[in-house]
């Protein structure tokens, strides 16, 4: 009976994404040609530039801040109790709604006088990502690690010479995934980007310097518009193809680990 | 544990504590090693024998739930004050774990790993030392035409011997077992006993075993803990053939003591 219930609780997901894609595939596909004409205004091709505008600024930062969150939090000898705050901290800060975080960036950036950007909007995703990415990178770094991190210790490795040698290369391959899946988030992000370009505010192109908001904004505006569901219905399609080729590829980099170096 | 002059004593415990969270696992050890000398710790699981062992080169450190209290001294140098330098301390007391664990590497990295972890850059240097120590750990002959293979393809038996020589790599005066033959055939478990049998009169060596027969086979001096504490030590024959105290006499005889 369990068994019958899981997998009708299954196949109800599997319909619901597929009704879903379906109806975009079955609205969007005529539409295909329209939204990549450069300048009709339903079009993606600003929105994808823009996409990959505000994923080229926010993922380094966040990637780099969280693989070094992650190896001071891997190793509480490094930084002793300061590690086990840190990774507490860490916690908390990303189960904060983004949309908080967004909004608070909002506020500072009345309070300064900051104009509103997309530039700015990268900025916060960034840092909205950070937690996500260093949990990722903790995983890659401290999964399966117990025992060759004994061993290495039991050698006369430092902390430092254990993670870099040891545990990053290890951890390449994870490490790549958490970044491809962080790229993911930052593309797929709407509610952050639309408030601190002023999204909500201005229904124009001004706040953003490539003339356009990221495809995942754009179908969140053109959504609320009263017409021109075809195009906006193409637009989501693309955006879910890319999240999926970046899951895909996520994946794909996760199981080429294969069978850990050490072994059994 | 018979009187030995002080320039032999190579390990001394005093009144030694391990805590994990508010369990305690010793309670107020003591004991003393002789240099070059095989001890072997025996006891029931949960005895204290590998808390004990990892207090030996801080292995506890790794922990940050573990609490160590009292002193140990390794040549008369306080080890478990502050400012003491682990790294080197641990390449001075190797330890052989019961799980062979490869770091993800090359045989011979593995071997080379904590000579290279000192800072050894010298190819030929580190070449000499890993071959010197295969040849110890009896594993020459079957891996010198393999040291740049993955050491994931090993046996578990030639991971444990691996084990070994990665820990004499780097030219340790004590070395910890913590029940290496545990995941081993009794033929494999034979061949490592055999290897750690050849390095008794260069280290000094402490060996926490569940194998009754391994202890008397390999230990000069028998230590039996029970409930965190040392019931019973002293030298082996004496103790296996006439245990003083009747926890002894119980557990080598097999019932619950």
């Amino acid at each position: 009976m369990p068994a019958a219930l899981f997998a009708a609780c299954a196949g109800v997901l599997c319909v619901s994404v597929v009704a879903i894609v379906g109806w975009l595939i079955a609205t969007g596909v005529p539409n295909a040609i329209r939204v990549f004409n450069p300048h009709d205004p339903a079009g993606v091709v600003r929105p994808l530039l823009a996409t990959v505008y505000v994923a080229v600024l926010a993922l380094p930062p966040a990637a780099i801040v969280g693989v070094f969150a992650a190896i001071a939090a891997a190793d509480v000898r490094m930084f002793g109790p300061v590690a086990r705050t840190m990774r507490n901290a860490l916690t908390l800060v990303g189960s904060v709604p983004t949309v908080v975080i967004a909004f608070a960036l909002l506020l500072e950036s009345a309070t300064f006088g900051w104009h509103l950007s997309l530039t700015g909007a990268a900025f916060a995703l960034s840092v909205i990502n950070m937690p996500l990415m260093t949990a990722l990178a903790l995983g890659a770094l401290t999964n399966r690690a117990a025992n060759i991190r004994e061993a290495a210790t039991a050698l006369g490795a430092s902390p430092m010479y254990l993670v870099i040698r040891v545990l990053l290369p290890r951890a390449y391959d994870r490490l790549k995934a958490a970044l491809i899946l962080v790229a993911t988030q930052i593309v797929g992000a709407a509610a952050a980007i639309a408030i601190l370009t002023g999204a909500e505010v201005a229904h124009s192109h001004g706040a953003a310097p490539i003339g356009g908001w990221p495809l995942a904004v754009h179908v969140w505006m053109r959504g609320s518009s009263a017409n021109g569901y075809g195009a906006t219905a193409a637009a989501a399609l693309l955006l879910t193809v890319m999240i999926w080729v970046l899951q895909g590829l996520a994946q794909l980099r996760a199981s080429t680990e294969g069978v850990p170096q050490e072994g059994r | 544990m018979p009187d030995r002059a002080p320039l032999e004593t190579k390990i001394e415990v005093s009144k030694l504590s391990v805590w994990y969270g508010n369990d305690q696992a010793l309670r107020g050890v003591s004991f003393d090693v002789a240099s070059k000398t095989t001890t072997a710790l025996i006891g029931a699981g949960g005895s204290g024998k590998t808390s004990l062992l990892r207090a030996l080169n801080r292995m506890h450190d790794l922990n940050p739930d573990v609490r160590v209290q009292g002193s140990i001294k390794i040549d008369g140098a306080e080890i478990l004050g502050p400012g003491v330098d682990t790294a080197r301390l641990r390449r001075n007391v190797g330890m052989v774990f019961a799980q062979p664990t490869m770091l993800p590497s090359s045989i011979g990295d593995n071997v080379m790993f904590g000579l290279a972890a000192q800072g050894i850059r010298e190819e030929h240097a580190m070449r000499d030392a890993a071959e010197k120590a295969l040849r110890r750990a009896g594993l020459w002959d079957q891996m010198a035409d393999r040291l740049d293979e993955p050491a994931a393809g090993l046996s578990e038996v030639e991971r444990q011997h691996v084990c070994i020589a990665r820990a004499l790599a780097v030219d340790p005066d004590v070395l910890l077992f913590d029940d290496p033959t545990a995941l081993l055939d009794p033929i494999a478990a034979l061949a490592i006993e055999d290897v750690i049998s050849r390095l008794r009169r260069d280290h000094t060596l402490l060996i926490a075993t569940n194998d009754l027969q391994q202890a008397a086979r390999l230990a000069d001096i028998t230590v039996y803990m029970a409930n965190g504490e040392i019931v019973e030590s002293g030298d082996t024959p004496l103790l296996f053939n006439k245990p003083a105290d009747g926890r002894t006499e119980a557990f080598l005889a097999g019932r619950h003591p």
